[in-house]
């Protein structure tokens, strides 16, 4: 029996699917074409689509782990596993995870906004509009982000059928030979489609505030199976429209597909796509940011709204700082090795805990009795 | 926290000795027998025709000894007496206008006869003023509650139809009625408005939406979180859906909850046409909300940050009217718009017939002479014109009100951070409403939290074969409406 928060603070089950799905869908949609074909190429799409797969077991794993922990949330089975010292310090770690993965949408997104929008605008200015917001909707807690999330699942959705107009220069030839790269090209692909996955262990935080969550992993794996069914959209949608040779010298791939789309009444429809990427990287971070404030608040003795703005100066130091292309690689990598460590070294580690800590209690009681 | 004190009555001799300070307060006294009697009443408010045609006439003609105020009802040709001993409960009534017997021997006694004149400096006329409907009933509710109370009473006829009384104000002891259906509305939501409205301590209750206000979940809002509506039929299909109505005495607004975002986007005529038009009458009603509260913000956004969107056959006739226009598009739309606001304000304050002359001397003046004086350009005009215009189709006035606000902090936004303010105006605006509640139940239901069950009646109305879910939301104790398939044994199917 898992642990559940109590039934006012609660969503419905069907909604982990919105949750999980928007938590990994964030900035990283808009340039992984480009960041994956340095690998399989064409076939690049294959380690996305397996990438994800291998996310169903990430996801089994993790309801796994929390169907053991006493408050039903990763800080706690922390905790409760490794006692108040090192569970208190894996708690920072997990903390500083957390802040890095919001930086990294916010980085990423204000580099968009002063490359092909606002070349004059500093970033401290767009990170400062952008945090306040997170504060108010994150203020308005758990239900409210989900709502939020919800409504951002389904407005940037009327995007894909857009997508048919490049489609309809589509050049399907670009897909064959099919299957033509070794194993290791497809493994690099794989490990550069990491990013595009993150964000699916933030459900170790939300996980209480699920109403019978125990059996919501039906609506989690919905979730995992709608990113990458996504992902496959829009990279076979990248790969027909432009050969390998363009896609290495655009970095964001998915905006430039959509300079194809014009109409009478409007010339640039780009900028829809740019500004949408506000509904896009708004969900996460609030998720991130609303986690970040769960840990500080159940480790220290801070209240929810000090903890809540502690976080948001701390990154709004971080992303106020101007990034040049090499520190924003450096960054880049960073985010991805430490979410390649969480997602396929830590949870099944943990996992492995959870299991030999059962055993063992379960030992105990019989020797005991 | 302390309640405001209380104009309390604690006898009777003071009770008279305070109201027989008032000149409009009469006092008859007469013999009967060996014992007198006093006839108290204030003129102003009894009957005063029915208390010398009927009451002194039947007092005069008592002709046996009384020693007891019971005794007397029997000669009375009322149905309302009562016997009342506490003074706070017989000051509340001789305020209503009923006339106060007394017996010289039990002077702590008082016999209370309902002669009060309730339609006095009422309206008669009860068409509905601000909500109009070309098709539907044309009647409306008017500030006399029990003629209220009867107009709805017409419209639901079961007994299951309950009508809870509350005194509110201590200075207008005003009466509430809280309307809903026993065995349909969900009692919780019943006992959260008793629970609310006995929270409530004011001085006078002048109308129904001061009520909202002090009432609702949450002040710091521009949207009302209560429906107010003089409709009957309105209040009639809130009630038969599991909603509960709140009726002010003195109010022709009535008020209902809980009510969610689309209540207010909902005509009673999307009910009476077809399914087909009255689902395209409402989506052009909530395309004009967007469309009011996007223009203008998007008209600056693209012609001050983006003016690459605007393809470069348009280009030319929208740089050939601001040619000459010395402002920027922000200050241009923030001048129109406030001229838009001050028509409109100053129509609504100036009676009807020189708000005719404003109107065009407004329109077509002030936006002629602008144009040609260069000061804003030809298709700014249209777009502000025709927000404004797709702002007034909103049905219910306070949340049109509240989208012509709106566009206010659009503007701004879109005047910092172009389309970039836009979104984020329009998150923020999105996050709002997800924090709001109207009475515990949130307000965008049935799309967060998501009810299937509901949305054949949301952003369209379906037709009545599916539209017979209550709002479920709300745990009505029944939750279907009716029956659809009914059965039309004379129409013959080709098959």
């Amino acid at each position: 029996m898992s642990y559940q928060a109590s039934l006012s603070k609660t969503v419905s089950p069907y909604l982990l699917w919105f949750l999980l799905h928007k938590s990994q869908t964030g900035i990283s949609m808009l340039n992984f074409q480009h960041a994956i074909t340095p690998g399989a190429g064409h076939d690049a799409w294959i380690s996305v689509l397996v990438t994800g797969l291998s996310i169903h077991v990430v996801v089994l794993l993790i309801f796994y782990i929390l169907k053991h922990a006493s408050k039903g949330d990763i800080i706690s089975l922390h905790v409760q596993l490794f006692g108040k010292w090192l569970g208190s310090l894996l708690n920072g770690a997990f903390l500083l995870y957390l802040l890095m993965l919001i930086c990294f949408q916010l980085i990423s997104y204000s580099q968009v906004i002063q490359t092909l929008v606002f070349p004059e605008m500093k970033a401290w200015r767009i990170a400062l509009v952008f945090l306040l917001m997170f504060v108010y909707i994150v203020r308005g807690g758990f239900r409210v982000i989900t709502g939020i999330t919800f409504c951002f699942v389904l407005i940037p959705s009327l995007l894909i059928v857009t997508l048919i107009f490049p489609l309809q220069y589509a050049e399907w030839r670009n897909f064959l030979p099919f299957l033509n790269h070794t194993l290791p090209e497809f493994t690099y692909s794989a490990s550069r489609s990491v990013p595009l996955y993150m964000g699916v262990e933030l459900l170790l935080i939300y996980f209480p505030y699920i109403r019978d969550n125990a059996k919501s992993a039906k609506w989690a794996h919905i979730g995992v199976l709608h990113t990458y069914v996504l992902y496959l959209i829009i990279a076979c949608t990248t790969f027909a429209f432009y050969n390998q040779g363009e896609i290495k010298h655009e970095i964001w791939p998915t905006l430039s597909l959509s300079k194809i789309i014009s109409f009478t009444f409007l010339e640039r429809f780009d900028y829809f796509y740019i500004f949408n990427w506000v509904f896009a990287i708004t969900p996460p971070c609030c998720i991130v940011l609303w986690g970040c404030t769960r840990i500080l608040r159940s480790s220290t003795s801070l209240s929810a709204k000090t903890s809540l703005w502690i976080v948001v100066i701390v990154v709004f130091i971080i992303v106020a700082w101007p990034y040049n292309a090499q520190m924003m690689q450096v960054v880049e990598d960073c985010i991805r090795y430490a979410g390649s460590i969480l997602l396929y070294g830590y949870i099944p580690l943990l996992a492995v805990c959870v299991f030999i800590s059962n055993r063992l209690q379960i030992w105990r009681a019989e020797r005991a009795s | 926290m302390k309640p405001s004190e209380q104009f309390d009555i604690h006898s009777l001799e003071q009770l008279f000795s305070i109201v027989s300070k008032s000149n409009d307060f009469s006092r008859i006294s007469l013999e009967i027998g060996q014992t007198s009697l006093t006839v108290s009443f204030y003129p102003s408010m009894s009957d005063t025709g029915e208390i010398h045609d009927h009451l002194l006439p039947c007092l005069h003609k008592i002709d046996e000894e009384i020693q007891r105020l019971e005794e007397l009802k029997k000669w009375l040709p009322f149905d309302e007496i009562t016997c009342e001993t506490v003074p706070n409960q017989i000051a509340n009534k001789l305020q209503q206008g009923y006339v106060v017997l007394q017996l010289q021997e039990a002077r702590n006694e008082a016999l209370l006869i309902n002669i009060s004149h309730e339609t006095m400096g009422h309206r008669t006329s009860n068409d509905t003023e601000n909500e109009f409907s070309v098709i539907g009933p044309k009647t409306g509710f008017v500030e006399n509650l029990s003629i209220n109370l009867h107009l709805l009473r017409q419209q639901i006829a079961i007994p299951q139809l309950i009508f809870e009384e509350l005194t509110i104000g201590s200075l207008s002891k005003t009466t509430i009625v809280v309307a809903y259906i026993e065995g349909l509305t969900n009692p919780e939501i019943v006992q959260t408005m008793k629970n609310r409205l006995k929270g409530v301590d004011m001085d006078i209750v002048y109308d129904s939406s001061f009520l909202e206000q002090v009432i609702s979940d949450n002040t710091n809002t521009p949207f009302p979180l209560f429906l107010t509506t003089e409709r009957i039929d309105r209040i009639a299909y809130v009630i038969s859906s599991g909603q509960i109505a709140l009726f002010t005495s003195g109010s022709p607004y009535v008020l209902a909850g809980p009510s969610t975002f689309m209540d207010f986007f909902i005509s009673p005529e999307d009910y009476y046409l077809n399914w087909i038009t009255g689902s395209f009458f409402r989506v052009i009603r909530l395309m004009s909300v967007f469309f009011s509260l996007f223009a203008s913000p998007i008209y600056i956004a693209v012609l001050t940050f983006h003016y690459e969107m605007i393809p470069s056959r348009l280009l030319q006739p929208i740089m050939m009217s601001g040619l000459h226009v010395p402002f920027s598009p922000v200050i241009e739309v923030v001048f129109l718009e406030t001229t838009i606001e001050l028509l409109r304000e100053a129509g609504a304050r100036l009676p009807a017939k020189i708000g005719q002359t404003l109107g065009i001397v407004g329109g077509i003046v002030i936006g002629e002479a602008s144009v040609q004086a260069s000061l804003t350009s030809n298709i700014l005009l249209i777009i502000v014109a025709l927000s404004a215009l797709a702002s007034f189709t909103t049905p219910i006035f306070k949340m049109a009100n509240t989208i012509r606000v709106l566009r206010f902090p659009l503007i701004l936004f879109s005047a910092l951070l172009g389309g970039l303010g836009i979104a984020i105006g329009f998150t923020l605006l999105l996050a709002h409403l997800l924090r709001l509640k109207s009475l515990d139940t949130p307000y965008m239901v049935p799309f967060f939290p998501f009810r299937k069950g509901n949305l054949s009646d949301s952003l369209i109305r379906a037709s009545y074969q599916f539209t017979t879910n209550r709002i479920l939301y709300l745990n009505p104790l029944r939750t279907k409406r009716y029956q659809p398939d009914t059965k039309k044994e004379d129409i013959e199917h080709d098959d």
